[in-house]
């Protein structure tokens, strides 16, 4: 689950402008993306692949979000949680189970060790403060990825309380997208990388449709996230990110 | 020698009041022994029992993958056909014999919920009955609650409901990953809390029956582990080897407890160190025999000397006593080691049951010992016995004969 | 009857074989018994001394509102005034150390694996001084060097693949929930008496774990070790009184001591006691059975005396005193050379102790050293020993001598 909120956020974050050949500080970069409203809503289904080992496990989701007070409803339509429902508010999460029709909240210390053993924790998808806030940004290479010309930006951490001490983005010239992403523990060691493997356009956007967050610590383990019949801007009511409409 | 054996025979019949009193000590001595024994072995069972009977049973089957990953409660590896398995097992006659009981278990991590406060908590799912026997939660149930009877409901650590602010009665709802990786929920009604006075029992762990367990892992009819508890943990090798060769078409692996876990050391401890007490013991019984032999064979000294007077050589003589100690000390032992048998066996299968002696420590562990038979210490008491008698009959019946004869006869 | 106690005197006298025959056996049978209660009592001893050493220490020490968040092992709520609750707590009577530690999550990988991991943060200087490691050590200690070190449990390791001089990564969440991992150097192993402990224990010392958890020298918990007292009740009340006055100095703690903590433990060694107690019973029972009969075989050999006595005017009352008396004699000879001798080879037990290692064949297990083992007093248990001993040899004499006495004299003449 914190995996397909961590693409949400993913999503909501980082933008595509359309701008060539401007010069940027790595700091310009990371502020035309911080304050860019990416969307406002936003509607598409989804699947997450798990990788551990030999093992291969699908979950397929249908999701409703919006940006304004960071919602978002998950459905699940695989066959194993079919009819599960996440509700994430702000840094609340609730799940609805349909077999006893019983809505479960999930308190937030909980959800920082990982319930189910895995890595990646609910933080990973929200990083509510703003990137400048909390990093010194530097572009410190250019570099080209799978002929995408690209900007190196190297994020160190400027407070204590950050998820992850320090970042290396690669960034689009021409479409602003996060090709690569990698997240450095405090001892310098890599703990983390993400990679867009496609990307899509919707009108003006380049919108990351697959990606990928493989985890450094262990071998064989990595997660995929697909996105398919994206709609965005669509008109969601607040009311669709209720407990009522969870349980119903 | 026929001769000396049969005057040695009538010499012990000639002196019943000696002879009696001799073979009772030796008797006595002997059968508290046999007692003794019985009484380590049945402790060092309940100790192992104790130890085994929550977690490896003395076999466990498992698959593979479960045993290496043990330690995390996996419900993603299980056995799929637990029936087929046990009736496979029970069907051999030779492994079946040695069984006690069997049971299926699922044993997992859960998180339980209660108005935004969550915890972390470990199920442990069985067949309500056979548990009674294992987990032995039904004992330490306080007197509101009861134990439980029927699916859906579930059993809960005091401090773990206190902790959650579940009552009597309350639903609680359930949430786990599923064997199928995704995650489930499903709500059971508290029909007891126990109080066990173990911290990590009490703040942790709830039981539920197994079929509402496969219900919320959706694992239909499967289990994790097969836990069996033999007669006699000595056997769990030596069984579990003939298992795992009648199930070697089944991928399960079979793991006596003692390769399962750090507990066979402390149980190799107990057991040499309470045999260290029982030698001790031994050597106790056996100086108190001959103490009696020696003084049965000092107090006819003059005997000796009339004896000698009457022609019997040193040599006669010694044989005589020697073999009226060995007669006194076989008869002694075996009466002893007899009745010895008849009360371990009668307490092997009754038991002695320490729970009043407790002192209200309602620890879920088995207070009752059941006394183990040996057959082989049976003999082995026996020999001592007998062996002590004579050997001691021999020294003093030496001194005795080399003295001149009108000394021996003058000695009171 | 001042006659009577001078003629039981010289009997038991006279025939010295007899009497040390009799005398002998309550006196083995006594120091058996005062040396296996001894040893019983000190086998549980040891079992509560490790594990004092090894886990729960005599006092453990953190703030409230941390015991009650214990579940999550937060790096907060940290004991505010350590230093000053350190130097206070050394300061005591009967303290022979005082360290901090501090808890966190994490995981272990060695890249095939990841292992979830509850690790314990030590000062390294004084750790040693209240649990003492080094007896279970395999490998090093820490040594203090600028790299990451760490320990483990044996077990722990085994399941991980690694040994000492190998290399782990240690993950964890800093004090400012942020990632961090890096390798660590495992320098040393722990191969203890505990299972429990061989395979859950990490460690890492305070100055790693100011760079790596960024604690800042947060420290969650402090533990007391006091020394030990030959008595164990003596040495539980020094360890309530310590905890009492630490509570009333520094209202705002909670300080369990270790029979809170070993609570389960401890209960389980009263099934043990009980087990002990009937080993005790026959013990006795055989001991008893050599006093009845030595003694009795002593009256019946001197049926005939008695008769020669009733044929002199001895009444039946004096007889039977005669025979006490001589009873009480040897009782007391007994009883009192059997108190010594187990006394004797207790005080032994109980200063030296008796290196178990050597008896008890552990080096082929492969079982730790488990130390020495120490004799325990049990004043009431030796009182008991000598009392049992009395009586056991007066009922002896009295009893044979009462129905012997009570025979026709000339029957008791004739007696063979």
């Amino acid at each position: 689950m914190r995996k397909i909120l961590l693409f949400i956020a993913i999503v909501s974050v980082f933008t595509i402008l359309h701008a060539q050949g401007i010069n940027f500080t790595g700091l310009e970069i990371l502020e035309r993306i911080d304050d860019n409203e990416f969307y406002q809503t936003i509607e598409y289904n989804g699947s997450m692949t798990i990788y551990i080992d030999d093992q291969i496990r699908t979950k397929e989701l249908y999701t409703l979000a919006k940006s304004d007070g960071r919602k978002a409803l998950v459905e699940f339509t695989n066959p194993e949680d079919y009819g599960t429902k996440y509700l994430m508010l702000e840094d609340e999460l609730w799940i609805y189970f349909p077999s006893e029709e019983e809505v479960v909240k999930i308190s937030g210390h909980m959800l920082k060790e990982g319930m189910m053993g895995s890595d990646f924790s609910y933080e990973d998808a929200l990083e509510s403060d703003k990137i400048s806030e909390k990093y010194n940004v530097e572009i410190t290479d250019q570099d080209t990825l799978n002929s995408h010309l690209c900007w190196v930006i190297t994020l160190n951490a400027k407070v204590k309380d950050v998820p992850y001490y320090s970042k290396k983005m690669w960034i689009d010239k021409v479409t602003f997208t996060v090709w690569k992403e990698k997240m450095y523990a405090k001892s310098g060691k890599l703990l983390k990388e993400m990679n867009v493997l496609e990307v899509k356009q919707y009108g003006g956007r380049y919108f990351p449709v697959k990606s990928e967050m493989v985890n450094k610590l262990r071998k064989n383990s990595k997660t995929e996230f697909v996105m398919k019949d994206i709609s965005f801007d669509v008109d969601l009511p607040d009311g669709i990110f209720s407990l009522r409409n969870l349980q119903h | 020698m026929s001769f000396i054996q049969k005057f040695a025979v009538r010499n012990v019949g000639r002196n019943k009041r000696r002879s009696l009193l001799a073979v009772i000590s030796v008797t006595l001595s002997i059968l508290l022994i046999v007692f003794l024994q019985g009484l380590i072995g049945g402790f060092l069972d309940n100790l192992v029992h104790n130890y085994t009977k929550n977690e490896t049973g003395h076999v466990r089957i498992a698959t593979k993958e479960f045993e290496e990953k043990a330690k995390f409660f996996p419900v993603t590896d299980n056995i799929k056909n637990p029936q087929k398995i046990i009736d496979v097992i029970i069907q051999d006659k030779e492994i079946n014999r040695n069984i006690k009981s069997i049971s299926q278990r699922i044993t997992f991590g859960v998180l339980l919920t209660n108005e935004g406060n969550n915890k972390q908590a470990l199920a442990y799912a069985g067949d309500i009955e056979i548990e009674k026997n294992l987990l032995m939660l039904n004992e330490s149930i306080l007197p509101d609650g009861r134990y439980l009877e029927a699916n859906d409901e579930a059993i809960v650590g005091k401090l773990l409901a206190d902790d959650l602010g579940y009552k009597l009665d309350d639903e609680i709802s359930v949430m786990t990953q599923g064997s199928d990786y995704a995650l489930h929920l499903k709500k059971f009604t508290i029909v007891g809390l126990f109080d066990t006075g173990l911290r990590i029992y009490d703040e942790r762990i709830f039981q539920i029956p197994l079929s509402s367990a496969q219900e919320l892992l959706r694992m239909p009819d499967q289990v994790q582990q097969i836990v069996i508890m033999l007669d006699n943990y000595h056997d769990s090798e030596s069984v579990a080897k003939k298992m795992a060769a009648k199930l070697s078409d089944y991928e399960v692996v079979v793991s006596p407890w003692t390769a399962i876990g750090g507990y066979a050391m402390w149980v190799e401890m107990a057991n040499q160190i309470y045999n260290w007490f029982y030698i001790v013991i031994a050597f106790l019984g056996a100086f108190i025999i001959a103490n009696i032999m020696m003084m049965v064979v000092l107090e006819r000294r003059r005997e000796i000397g009339i004896i000698k007077s009457m022609g019997f050589t040193n040599g006669q003589v010694l044989s005589m006593f020697v073999s009226e100690g060995m007669l006194l000390g076989f008869v002694g032992s075996v009466v002893g080691a007899l009745v010895g048998l008849g009360i371990v066996t009668l307490l092997h299968f009754h038991g002695i049951d320490f729970s009043k002696m407790m002192g209200g420590i309602n620890f879920p562990m088995s207070n009752i010992i059941y006394l183990r038979v040996n057959f082989m210490s049976l003999f082995i008491a026996i020999l001592l016995g007998t062996l002590v008698s004579t050997f001691v009959s021999f020294f003093p019946s030496r001194r005795a004969e080399k003295m001149k004869i009108v000394d021996s006869i003058k000695s009171v | 009857m001042r006659t009577l106690i001078k003629i039981a005197w010289r009997n038991v006298m006279r025939n010295k074989r007899r009497t040390v025959l009799s005398a002998l056996v309550i006196s083995v049978g006594l120091s058996i018994y005062i040396l296996m209660n001894s040893i019983m009592a000190g086998m549980d001893r040891a079992n509560i001394d490790n594990l004092i050493e090894l886990s729960t220490s005599s006092i453990k020490i953190s703030t409230e509102q941390y015991a009650e968040d214990k579940e999550s092992l937060p790096l907060k709520y940290g004991i505010p005034f350590a230093d000053q609750l350190l130097a206070y707590i050394k300061e005591q009577q009967h303290v022979i150390g005082a360290t901090p530690r501090t808890q966190f999550l994490g995981q272990l990988s060695n890249w095939e694996d990841t292992m979830p991991i509850i690790g314990q943060v030590v000062d390294i200087k004084s750790d040693e001084t209240v649990f003492s490691l080094d007896n279970y050590l395999v490998g090093n200690y820490f040594t203090g060097s600028e790299e990451n070190e760490i320990m483990l449990g044996k077990d722990l390791a085994d399941e991980m693949g690694v040994g000492v001089d190998d290399y782990i990564t240690l993950y964890a969440l800093t004090r400012y929930d942020s990632r961090n991992a890096d390798e660590f150097h495992i320098v040393g192993l722990l191969n203890t008496t505990d299972p429990n402990i061989n395979l859950n224990t990490v460690l890492i010392s305070y100055d790693t774990a100011d760079n790596f958890l960024d604690l800042e020298n947060l420290i969650t918990e402090i533990d007391v070790a006091l020394e030990r007292r030959v008595s164990f009740s003596q040495f539980t009340n020094d360890v309530d009184e310590l905890a009492q006055s630490i509570k009333k100095e520094f209202s705002e703690l909670r300080v369990e001591t270790f029979t809170e903590l070993a609570s389960a433990f401890l209960g389980i060694t009263e099934q043990k006691k009980i087990f002990g107690s009937i080993m005790m019973l026959i013990i006795l029972a055989i001991a008893a059975v050599g006093i009845f009969n030595s003694v009795l075989m002593s009256v019946y050999e001197r049926i005939r005396e008695i008769g020669v006595l009733r044929a002199q005017g001895f009444e039946r009352k004096e007889i039977v005193g005669l025979f006490i008396w001589e009873g009480i004699f040897i009782g007391i000879l007994g009883s009192l050379i059997g108190v010594a001798l187990g006394c004797g080879f207790n005080l032994y037990l109980v200063i030296q102790g008796f290196p178990l290692d050597k008896f008890v064949g552990f080096q082929n297990s492969g079982i730790p050293y488990w130390g020495t083992l120490y004799g325990e007093w049990n004043v009431g248990a030796i009182i008991f020993a000598f009392c049992f001993g009395m009586i056991v040899a007066l009922a002896a004499s009295y009893l044979p001598s009462r129905m012997a006495s009570k025979m026709e004299v000339t029957k008791a003449l004739r007696f063979v």
